[in-house]
Parts: C-alpha cells; structure tokens; sequence
C-alpha cells in the first residue's frame, strides 16, 4: 500500500538526495498542506455540527428529566392517572433483571459466536452463513422480537415473564455482540497470534489469554451498544414482559415493569404528572447505562493490562 | 500495584516456557471449539426458526395475495385488500436519508475522536456520551423530533419548496411530519453505532501505518485519506451494516414521525410510511389469520430487503478486497527474500 | 480477566440481594392480568390501585396493548379478562375455549370523542352534521369555505387549507368514531367511502399514532383537524368544536359530561350488553360517544379469580370509582346501565 518503501529508495547513494528540507515546510501558501488544514476544518465542523442535535437530545432529556430527580422517585411505584407524587422504583429493578437475563444469554453466546467468526472458521462458509444471518438479525425490527418471543415462550408457559422479555431482547442484543466480537478479535495483531502458536498455545489458551484480553475494549463496545439498546427498547417487552403496576412479586415469572415500557405508556399520557414521571425515567435510564458504560471500560483497561502483563 | 504485577510476571514466566501443548489442553481446545460452532450454529439457527416462524404465519397472505402484495398500494383491512408499496418505498428513502447522513457525520467524528485532534481525555469523554446515545429510548427520540427538529427544520424546508418547488423531491411544503424530520431523527439514533464501532475499527489500525506514511512526508489528511480509512474499511462498512439494519427495523420513532400515509411522492418532504411503523400500528389490533398473515407478509419482506442490501454491500466490499490484494501483490516486495 | 472476577460475583450478589429484598410475600397474593383497549386503561389502573390500596393481597395488572391483541390474549387463556372498545364480534366469541362458559361483555365507562383543530380562533366553532362529514371527506378543504362559515356566522374564518389527522394505529376510537360518521352520512344521503373499521383508508391525511400522537400532530400542524378522546383533548388544551347532534343542537364537550350522559340515556341494552350508540337523538346529547367493554369468562377454573375478579368489577360501579371516572375525563354510566351490571355480576354469584 502507499506506505510500504520502495527497495530502489535505499540502492540510491545517501549523498545524491540531501533532504529536501521544502518537503517538510508547512506553509498554507503549499496547495497539500492547505487541503489537510481544510479537511481538517471540515471534519471539526461536522464532528460539532454532529454534536448539537447530540447535545440537544441531551440538553433535553436532564432539563425535562432532571426536575423529578429525587429520592421518591427511587422508592415509589408509578403514579396512576390524575394523582400526584409517585416514582419508577419497580420499573428500575424490573429493567435491571431483564437486560441481567438478556445480557446473561447474549453475552456468551455472542462472545464465543465472534470468536468462531474470527478464528476458529474464518474463511469456512458455515462462518459465512452465520455471519449472514447476523446481520440478516440487525435488520429485525424490534416488535418482531417481541413476536417471536411471544410465539414461543409467552404461549409456551402461558404467562408473561423477565424470561420471555430477557430472550426477546437478547435477539437484538446477539447480532451486535457477535458482529463487533468478530470485528474486534480480528483487529488483534498477526504477530501476537503467531508468537502464541510459537510458544506452544493451543487455539483455546490463545482465544482465552491472549485474543479476548487484547480485543476487550472492541467487544466491549459492542456489549455496551447491545445493552444500552436492549434497556431502551420498549417493543419487544411490550407482548413479553408486559408492565406491573406493583413491585417485583416473590414468582417471578410475573408481569414485570420495565423503564422502557413505563416510558412508552406515560409518554402517551395527558396527565401531566404522567408525564414527567417519563422524563424522569429517560434520564434514569440513560444514567443506568452511564454507570455500566464506566464500569465496563474500567474492567477492559484491567483485562487489557493484565494480558499486557502476561505477556 | 507493581509489586503484584512482577510477582505475576514471574509466575507467567515459570509456566509459560515454549512447550507442546500436553493431552489435556488438546482435549480442552477440543471442545471449545466445538462449543463456539455449536454457538454459532446456534445463532443460525435462531434466525431460521424467526425466519419460519414469520413465514408460517404469512402463509395466509401470501397464498391470497401473491406478488400483488408488493405492488400494490392499497392497504384497507376492512375490504381484506392489502398492498405495501408506499411502505417499501418509505423505508428505503428513510434509511437512504439517515443512513446517507449518518455515515458522513459518523466517520467524520470518529475520524475526529481518533487522529488526535483532540486530546485524549476529551476523546473518551465524546465517545461515552455517544454510547449513551445509544440507551435513549425511541419514544424519546421521537418526541425530540416533534417537539424539537420539526419546528427548527420547518422553516428552511418551506423556503426550498417555495423556491425550489420545481424540483420534484421539493414538490411539497413540510406541512409538520414527514420524511425529512423521519430521516434526521434516524440519522441521529444511528449515529451512536456508527461512530462508535468505526471509532473502534479506525484506532484498530496498526499505528506504524501511520507513522510510516507521515514519515514519508504524507500531511494527517493524505494518511487519513490514504492509508487509515482504507485499512479500516471492514470495520467502517460493519458499522454501516449494523447502523443501516437499525434504520430498515427502527420501529417506534419512525411510527411518531413519519405520518403514516399511504401515498409514494418523490418530495422529500412528503409524509409517507415505513413497513416497521405499519408493523407496530396495525399488530396490537390485528383480529383475523389474514389481516396478521398480512402483517407478517410485509415483516418478511422487510427481511428479505435486510438480505438484498447487506448482500450488495458484502459483494461491494468483496471487490473492493479483491482490487486491494491484487495491487498489494504488484507493490509488495516478496516477503520470503527479506526472510532470508 | 481472573481478577475481575469477584468484582463481577459482589455486583451479582448485590443484584441478587436486592431482587430478593424487594419481593414481598403475603401468603393470601392473588394476581390478575388484564389487557387490551388503551382508551380506558388510565381509569382501570386508577381503580385497580385504589382496589389494592384497600385489598394489598389483590393485585391487577392492566396492559394497554390494543383491543384486538387484548382479545388475542384472552383467547389465549393468557390474561384473566380482556378489554376492548369495539366489543367482540361473533366471530371472536366462536373462537374462545370452550371451558370459558362463553364471554361476558361489561361496559364499564364511557367517552366522548371530540374534534379537535388548530386555528387562532378565540370561541369554539361550530360544525354542522353534513360539515363534519365533508370535511373528513375531503370535500371540505378550506376553512373559509361557505358551508363552514354557514353555521359560524360572524366568525372570520382565516383562508388556509384544511389538513385531517387520522389515527394511524387500529383503535377503538378511529371504530367509534367511523361508525357514527357513517351513521350521520346515511342520514345525510351521502356516501362513506372508508367504511367503519378499527383503520380505515383515510382520503389525504396525515395520521399518527395514539390520542397522544393525533393531539401532538393537531398542535403542531397549523389548520389541522382530528379527532381525539375528550378525556385527552381537555388535558392537552386542544380545541374542540361544537358539533350540531341529530335533534340540530349545538354541542361541546365539556368536564361536566352531561352532553355525553345525556348521549348514553335511554339506550337500549341488547342481552349481550354490546350497547351501541351511533348517532344520539336525545335533547342535549353530544353526538359521538362511545361504550367500552371489559371481557370476563362466564366460567373461571379457579373459584377465588371468579370471586375476586367480580368483588372487584362490583367496587368499580359504585359511586365513588364512577365520580373519579368523570374526574378522568369519562363519561358517567347510566343508572340503569349501572343496575343491569349489578345484577349480571351478582346473579353469578348467587346461583353458585
């Protein structure tokens, strides 16, 4: 490619070709250097003009959110309509435990699903067929999900669960985790693959020690994509999970409140209590994910510098 | 800190000399390599069951209506006629919309988050808050859309339409919902995905690339342009897949925006439909085989173009590969003579 | 990786203690799940709260998914009753189990559907029948138009193009609200292309999804005309016309909900309790009003669901829940409504 030398560069006697000292003037007078600094001016500009709606979403979402924020909010069940206080405590736990089952089915098979893309069978074309129906699996719309999880689970055990709400949104949590997983392991480095075949690692020991660890900021970053997703998606729940006006019942294969779905509903409410409970919830939500997001990158920094060490 | 660390690294040392690997880690590496094509065949297998699963249901449909189905731009429950034209065509110009605008925003800014323009802490602290992008939920999208972009967007679109009303995708006023607002708000859910998995893919690149290229006198926008992006076009096409396969399933922002008409006009301007948004508002009310076989019928071809596009991308990308490999066959100097 | 392991197995203990404290567990529990329509579904968590509030061992669950995935469900045998605003037709009925004992259909309230628009007017205006219909027809498209400022006289009517929100999503409100439309142009002698359904093909609308949507659009859409529930409409400040009923007055919908009683007054109630009233001729009846039904098997396997599930229907027809029906934005039921479900309900429970 364009940086690789050319061998006739070094056959050339070094005092032939001093150092052309104009090739490293950066003056803007020099049409290259004008178009790097004017691509450079572009790229800023639509990275800032990318941000405002950004940061209006945002801006939005704590100005309308942030004025419910409050202890209440954490320990009381959803207000119904026409009376006042109320807050969205089931419907965080109930969050809490659907995107835990999700990501708890999503998560290995995902992982492991990516390393087969990547290593085990690159090129086979089993890998080609399942690297297809992932990505046949993005374009899922999300309520089909909830279809699907209702064909099969709701109807199975005739009643409405996490379970069936965790399985629906671990269909669209997998194809992001799989796909990034993939992506990520195969940015690893040829040489570090080759050095632990040298010394003697088995493909197992390698994906374990050395590619998983090295890759972990790119699965994580799909992880936390197909989280953040899976906790803001409302569809899916909406024939699974349905919603509870209640806390979590001891059976807890039981209607279940979700952020999501109580999201959905008090956002289509006239009541203006309602309303702001919604908000409210939103910035709850998005700060849930802050906190994983955070949390996860401290733990791929760890795992990277470990395998840093191991090595 | 270090201290642990070096008694670890002493340890690795004393058990990680270069040796065969012994029968039982042959035996362990066994399964788990049949444990991930189990797994994945798993996951194929899945997305089959779906795939049937849907298609049981539009049997039905498909036998009453045939290939009408998708010519037709008629959807009328009560006569039992339905045809989803009008959403075929809203959901490729909507996703063509967010997904075109999308794409450029989103490369630029992982470009921007990556080619230290910024300092690094300022890097991660962006690229966090567009991961929590990511969690916002559609309803909310959807409401910043009403309530925000429509109004911000209005004004200027009805300008283009009063001067340049002549040009057909200009051919209607903005009268609130609409494609435009559709495919803005689309491009901005999409966006998160976008950036952060090219983000990822762009700083993957091996950095000597990098330094060989400035090396050589290339200013940072001959080596974005020439060797970063280039290098890093799998990870940038992923991320398009994955961004673009949210935007042909985005179900409940496009339902609140799009203004679910049943009409096809090439204005831009022009309200219309997505087969998701028709998905989510005919389902909860859908009473007979027929009217859900119809449902399904429609998820299914909103399936099947899933397919056709990612097909044409991946037979893009292949060719693209191919064109790269054989220039890099021309350029390479044969690798075994710098071995030896 | 091996170290990050016990951080990993505290956050999931953390996790788990917590799901653990947060259930409690009265012995005598008893959940009930219902969904359907969306149009009652504020009244019936307010009712079944209230109920709970009282009954801590009774807990009902209401999802508002829509009136035809609500009777979905109930054939299914996944929830313990349904709702729907369209009732069931008989079609719907021949599909249920036959250990139901058959469906008993309860209108348990009632709404006004208003007809609301955005225009800088400061009273309300006035629709006549056959304008409300044209308009809807598209035959109307001006707000200025002769017929429009027939029955406003006085009223400077501002020369913009109508545009009609429609529902997008199938509702019990787009059913009622087609059915005495084509009521109303039957009596006009004129023709209803859409027909009557839960989604009709609209001619040049822009629709959205829900009340919430429909109203959103109507405020945002300069000229607009839709129809929303009355309950939604006065809480979100839309305005709303007078409209002509069929003994030629005018009437608007207000917090008293005297028009929409006045609608419900003298209605026949068929055996089946599917009261229909799809074009009002009382005095002072506001024209479009609708029933709302709640779906119970005749027949339940487990005999304290029955009790509880009837215990519960009997609370909600008592003075109090009706007045916070009306508070909500609903209609009041009639008292012979009223006493006609009281017997339906007891008389169960007595023959046993």
């Amino acid at each position: 490619m364009a940086a690789v030398a050319h061998p006739s560069m070094f056959a050339s006697p070094p005092t032939a070709s001093p150092i052309d000292l104009r090739q490293l003037d950066r003056s803007l007078r020099r049409p290259r250097t004008f178009v790097s600094y004017a691509l450079s001016l572009l790229c800023g500009l639509l990275a800032v003009l990318a941000a405002v709606p950004l940061l209006s979403v945002l801006l939005m979402l704590i100005v309308r959110g942030g004025a419910r924020l409050s202890p209440a909010l954490f320990t009381e069940l959803p207000p119904v309509a026409g009376v006042a206080g109320g807050g969205i405590g089931n419907a965080i736990i109930g969050t809490l435990l659907v995107v835990f089952i999700a990501a708890l089915i999503s998560i290995p098979i995902g992982v492991l699903c990516g390393v087969y893309l990547a290593e085990i069978n690159p090129d086979g074309r089993s890998a080609s067929v399942v690297r297809f129906c992932a990505r046949l699996l993005t374009g899922l719309p999300s309520i089909l999900a909830g279809v699907f999880a209702y064909g099969t689970v709701v109807l199975a055990t005739g009643r409405f669960s996490p379970l069936a709400g965790g399985i629906a949104l671990a269909l669209l949590m997998l194809p992001l985790i799989v796909l990034t997983t993939e992506e990520a392991v195969r940015s690893v480095g040829e040489e570090m693959r080759e050095a632990a075949i040298g010394m003697g690692a088995t493909q197992t020991e390698l994906v374990w020690q050395i590619l998983l660890p090295t890759a972990a900021p790119g699965i994580l970053t799909g992880i936390l994509l197909a989280l953040a997703r899976g906790a803001g998606e409302t569809a899916p729940l909406l024939f699974t999970m349905a919603f509870s006006d209640y806390w979590l019942s001891h059976r807890l294969m039981e209607p279940t409140a979700s952020l999501a779905v109580l999201i959905f509903n008090f956002s289509k409410s006239p009541f203006e209590n309602q309303k702001e409970i919604a908000w409210a919830a939103s910035l709850v939500l998005v700060l849930i994910v802050l906190v994983f997001t955070v949390g996860g990158q401290a733990l791929s920094r760890r795992a990277r510098r470990m395998a840093g060490a191991r090595i | 800190m270090s201290a642990m660390d070096s008694t670890r690294v002493e340890r690795v040392e004393a058990e990680g000399i270069a040796r065969p690997p012994t029968s039982r880690e042959i035996a362990v590496d066994r399964c788990f390599r049949w444990a991930t094509r189990i797994l994945a065949g798993f996951s194929a297998l899945l997305v089959a069951l779906i795939v049937l699963l849907i298609a049981k249901q539009a049997i039905p449909a498909i036998r009453k209506f045939g290939f009408d189905f998708v010519t037709s731009t008629r959807w009328d429950a009560g006569k039992s006629q339905f045809g989803i034209l009008p959403e075929l065509f809203g959901t490729i110009l909507s996703s063509a919309i967010g997904v075109a605008l999308a794409t450029v925003f989103g490369v630029a800014v992982a470009v921007f988050l990556t080619q230290q323009f910024i300092p690094r802490w300022l890097e991660n602290l962006l690229h966090n808050v567009i991961t929590l992008l990511a969690a916002i939920p559609s309803v909310v999208y959807g409401l910043w859309g009403i309530f925000v972009v429509i109004p911000a967007i209005r004004p200027a679109c009805n300008w283009m339409h009063a001067h340049l009303g002549w040009i057909p995708i200009f051919g209607t006023p903005l009268v609130s919902v609409g494609m435009t607002p559709a495919g803005i708000v689309l491009a901005i859910m999409i966006l998160p995905t976008i950036t952060a998995v090219s983000r990822d893919a762009i700083a993957a690149v091996d950095p000597l690339m990098r330094e060989a290229a400035f090396g050589m006198g290339a200013t940072r926008w001959e080596t974005i342009l020439g060797v970063t992006l280039p290098a890093s076009k799998r990870g940038i096409y992923g991320s398009i897949v994955l961004g673009l396969g949210r935007a042909l399933g985005e179900t409940m922002a496009l339902a609140m925006l799009i203004g679910s008409t049943n009409v096809i006009s090439p204005s831009v301007f022009s309200p219309g439909d997505t087969l998701a948004a028709l998905l989510a508002n005919k389902f909860p009310e859908a009473a007979t085989p027929v009217d859900l076989g119809a449902l399904m019928y429609a998820a299914l071809v909103l399936l099947i173009l899933t397919l056709l596009v990612n097909v044409a991308g991946e037979l893009v990308l292949r060719r693209d590969v191919t064109r790269l490999r054989r220039e890099e066959a021309v350029h390479k100097p044969p690798k075994n003579e710098t071995v030896a | 990786m091996r170290r990050a392991r016990p951080t990993l197995l505290i956050v999931l203990a953390l996790g788990v203690s917590l799901l653990i404290s947060s259930c409690n567990r009265p012995s005598q529990e008893i959940t009930l799940q219902g969904s359907g329509a969306t149009f009652p579904a504020p009244l019936y968590r307010r009712w079944f709260i209230e109920y709970y509030a009282a009954h801590p061992d009774v807990r009902v669950n209401y999802s508002p998914i829509g009136s035809g995935a609500g009777i979905r469900q109930f054939t299914a045998g996944l929830t313990t009753f349904g709702a729907s605003d369209a009732g069931m037709s008989q079609k719907e009925i021949d599909k249920l189990p036959k250990e139901y004992g058959g469906v008993r259909l309860l209108p348990m309230t009632a709404g006004e559907i208003a007809l609301s628009y955005n225009l800088p007017l400061a009273a309300p205006i006035h629709l006549s029948r056959s304008t409300y219909v044209k308009i809807f027809l598209r035959a109307i498209t001006d707000w200025n138009d002769p017929e429009i400022a027939k029955d406003n006289p006085g009223v400077e009517l501002p020369t913009q193009k109508i545009t009609v929100v429609t529902r997008a999503d199938s509702s019990g409100t787009t059913f009622a609200f087609t059915t005495h439309m084509a009521a109303v142009a039957k009596a006009m002698h004129l023709e209803w292309p859409p027909g009557v359904d839960k989604s009709v093909p609209w001619r040049e609308s822009i629709a959205a999804q829900g009340n919430d949507g429909v109203a959103a659009l109507i405020q945002l859409t300069p000229g607009a005309i839709g129809y929303v529930e009355y309950g939604y409409a006065r809480l979100a400040h839309l305005r709303m016309a007078a409209l002509e009923n069929a003994s030629h007055e005018f009437i608007l919908p207000d917090e008293t909900g005297e028009g929409g009683q006045r609608a419900l007054e003298g209605a026949e109630i068929p055996a089946d309790l599917q009261i229909r009233i799809s074009d009002p001729t009382n005095s002072g009846a506001y024209p479009i009003v609708t029933y709302t039904w709640l779906l119970c098997r005749k027949h339940y396997d487990d005999q304290r669901e029955e009790r509880t599930i009837e215990a519960i229907l009997l609370d909600c027809l008592t003075d109090p829940k009706q007045e916070v029906a009306r508070q909500l934005g609903y209609v009041k039921l009639p008292p012979n409504v009223v006493d006609r479900l009281r017997a339906e309900l007891t008389q169960t429970v007595a023959t046993r």
